[in-house]
């Protein structure tokens, strides 16, 4: 049976793509490399390897809620709203940001599907841009800690507005508004991002797991914002 | 749900046996005799699985069978071409690992040309980053890796020159 959900839709103000694509067909339409989406095409190319690419789908990477997927904290990042199908036929519209309860919990009820993922375009004159960046030991290993991040840029290269999502330090993504308020109305550099960091976050609230401890995530959240914050930062100034 | 499932396997046609949610590994195996596709996690993290849908890499031990109905599947059985007496020419990609030392147990090396195979028709002129990305998902316990990456250049380079 088809559920006929494997689409890309381009309408120039938002990209539309269905629960049933592959990742790699998104990744190869090109569409995640546009002009403010490119975290979301970053994170697609950090999700290795290419066998999982050719066969996991977008809406799997949406629904599963774990902290170790990649995908969902850049999609946060960009804004994305999801539509909800249920087995009466009837749709709902969610913000991406209100889906996730818990780590194997989202707000899906019994008899729902994700049907698809709608990702706002951005103007190029608004200069948005976005970054996504991921901390794995090994070349395709899940995350410990992703970042991801859409900001706007105005005058003499000042921050009018950011969102910022941090993957695998919570069971939920979260976003980071503590540290993007010390950025607001700023001009980046490295020095500015490692400062915000400071104090932005808990270790207590850190999830430790085997593979990194709270006190290592607590010294690479820094260095992850540091880089996915210059990398859209660089793209917004180019 | 039916109990046969009807696969394209290197161009053959071929009726399988199957039971609910078997992977396209099993039935490739134990119902069409084809070993020459590898079992070596069975959790889609060592690569020796892997076979070719639609010119697509796949984790054959996460791939349920009758997903592939339908599809062009190729496996390691596959590369080979038959000589008019019935014998076995090797494909390019085979007589480079052979010439080249990319193999030693050998165990990995199917997953590993099948992957070549997939990388090479998408992008016939690799770098050595394009084949690190494209052969990620295959893992080798014996050779270092050095001498996969140059049987698949020198690959690469022997189908440019005569296709």
């Amino acid at each position: 049976m088809k559920l006929g959900l494997d689409y890309i839709r381009d309408d120039k103000s938002v990209l539309t793509v269905g629960a049933t694509t592959r990742l790699q067909t998104f990744l190869d339409s090109g569409f995640a490399d546009e002009d403010g989406l490119e975290a979301v095409g970053d994170a697609l190319r950090e999700i290795r390897p290419v066998q999982v690419r050719n066969v996991a789908t977008i809406g799997g990477e949406i629904c599963i809620s774990v902290p170790i997927v990649d995908l969902p904290t850049a999609l946060l990042a960009c804004g994305a709203r999801i539509r909800i199908l249920s087995s009466n036929n009837e749709e709902r519209s969610l913000e991406l940001e209100d889906f996730y309860i818990d780590a194997f919990l989202t707000k899906l009820k019994y008899g729902e599907i994700v049907k698809e993922v709608a990702i706002p375009k951005k103007m190029s004159s608004d200069r948005e841009h976005s970054a996504f960046v991921k901390f794995g030991r090994t070349a395709y290993d899940f995350n410990l800690v992703n970042a991801a991040v859409s900001l706007a840029v105005k005058d003499e290269g000042r921050v009018s507005s950011i969102r910022t999502f941090l993957g695998g330090i919570r069971r939920t993504p979260v976003r980071a508004t503590n540290f993007e308020e010390k950025l607001l109305g700023k001009r980046i550099d490295e020095k500015t991002v490692i400062e915000a960091a400071k104090d932005a976050f808990e270790k207590e609230k850190l999830l430790p797991s085997v593979h990194g401890s709270a006190d290592y995530k607590m010294a690479i959240l820094p260095i992850a914002l540091r880089d996915c914050i210059l990398k859209a930062y660089q793209r917004s100034t180019r | 749900m039916s109990d046969s499932v009807v696969l394209n396997v290197n161009g053959r046609t071929e009726t399988a046996r199957v039971r609910p949610y078997d992977t396209l590994s099993r039935v490739l195996r134990e119902e069409l005799g084809m070993f020459g596709t590898k079992r070596g996690c069975d959790f889609g993290g060592c690569g020796a699985c892997t076979v070719s849908i639609d010119c697509k890499a796949v984790y054959s031990c996460m791939y349920p069978a009758q997903y592939a109905e339908g599809k062009e599947i190729l496996t390691v059985e596959g590369l080979a071409k038959k000589s008019e007496l019935g014998t076995d020419i090797l494909s390019q990609i085979q007589d480079s690992f052979l010439i080249n030392g990319g193999l030693q147990c050998g165990y990995c090396t199917a997953g590993i040309m099948i992957s070549t195979k997939c990388l090479l028709e998408k992008n016939p002129s690799p770098t050595v980053a394009d084949i690190q990305e494209a052969l990620a998902g295959n893992i080798c316990r014996c050779t270092g890796y050095g001498r996969i990456l140059e049987s698949i250049f020198a690959a690469a380079k022997s189908m440019r020159e005569s296709p």
